[in-house]
């Protein structure tokens, strides 16, 4: 019973990766290489 | 000569420093590069230290292994973008909190956990409470800060979520290691191959190029993994040597070297409150490690 609880928190813990996985900070939604950018722009 | 005690304290040193470090690559790299990049080099650290151990893999160790890295490279994902937006004296002591997963499944299984580890949990969640209330100026008003209390919000339930899969990531090792008897060595490179895995996969369906090469900083990104690999070899060899509670203790410490490098080279401020919150969470943390 309590491994049923320990794989559903694993769950809960991919879940939140899944969500939080793709930077929505700027410069890091588009491009991959962000320092490229960086020293492009300067 | 004992090397339990300067061991122990290396290895705390090497995995505070090495988080250090990996938050502030998060903060120029996507923290899922960072991770998976500095897993990479971690795991090419760790199959050198198989080659030179040559001990043997049981199949139940490695699998118990598999599924506690389910939850590890995904806490890794976590705890780093919780460093790079959220103040890293705060997410690291709240992050280390996860000391209080394996309490709660002692309490899963019907047994009750000793007064140490119940004073330690009460301890650090005091301490997260105190630390996660917002900071406030001399007028009483919440400081301007990008993103406002939705992102502290945010940020918080990172190094939550991180603290619950590294609590994860203690039980499945214990289980792997303790109850199955297999080499710690072995267990730990199931769990790292798992999380490869794993955030091979979320890279897949949610960014695909969050796995590309990170170009000219590898070296610091793989100096990350290498130095969290590095730590995690000295804690077991200081747990080999040494009294194992105090090694604990020792090792578990870690956040303090996160925050003592966010003050000296950030210049990262806490309120009075939040201080004696993350000397909370730390006590907290320390006492589950001893008990």
């Amino acid at each position: 019973m309590e491994l049923i609880w320990l794989v559903l928190a694993l769950l809960v813990v991919d879940l939140a990766a899944i969500l939080f996985a793709v930077d929505s900070r700027p410069g890091f939604e588009r491009s991959p290489r962000p320092w490229a950018r960086r020293s492009a722009g300067g | 000569m004992n090397f339990g005690v300067p061991l122990g304290l290396s290895s705390g040193l090497c995995w505070g420093a090495a988080d250090f470090f990996g938050g502030m690559q998060s903060r120029r790299l996507p923290a899922l590069t960072v991770a998976f990049w500095s897993q990479v080099a971690g795991a090419l650290g760790l199959a050198v230290a198989l080659a030179v151990s040559g001990t043997r893999p049981t199949p139940a160790g490695v699998a118990w292994g598999l599924v506690a890295g389910a939850g590890s490279g995904c806490a890794l994902v976590l705890f780093y973008r919780g460093l790079a937006e959220g103040t890293m004296s705060i997410v690291a002591p709240v992050s280390a909190c996860g000391a209080v997963v394996p309490v709660a499944a002692v309490l899963l299984t019907g047994h009750r956990p000793d007064a140490l580890a119940g004073l330690g949990v009460i301890t650090a969640i005091t301490g997260v409470v105190l630390v996660s209330r917002p900071r406030r100026t001399a007028h009483d008003q919440p400081p301007a800060s990008p993103g406002g209390p939705g992102r502290s919000g945010r940020v918080l339930a990172m190094a939550l979520g991180s603290a619950l899969g590294f609590g994860l990531f203690y039980v499945f090792v214990d289980a792997g290691t303790t109850g199955s008897r297999g080499e710690p060595l072995w267990v730990v490179a199931g769990a790292r191959a798992s999380s490869l895995l794993m955030l091979s996969m979320i890279a897949l369906v949610r960014n695909r190029s969050a796995l590309r090469w990170p170009g000219r900083r590898i070296g610091p990104v793989a100096l990350i993994g290498i130095g969290d690999t590095g730590a995690n070899l000295l804690f077991a060899y200081a747990a080999t040597t040494g009294n194992l509670a105090v090694v604990g203790v020792l090792g578990s410490l870690y956040p303090v070297a996160t925050v003592v490098l966010a003050r000296w080279l950030l210049g990262e401020r806490l309120s009075g409150g939040q201080n004696a919150g993350v000397a909370l969470a730390l006590t907290g943390v320390g006492l589950l490690a001893a008990a």
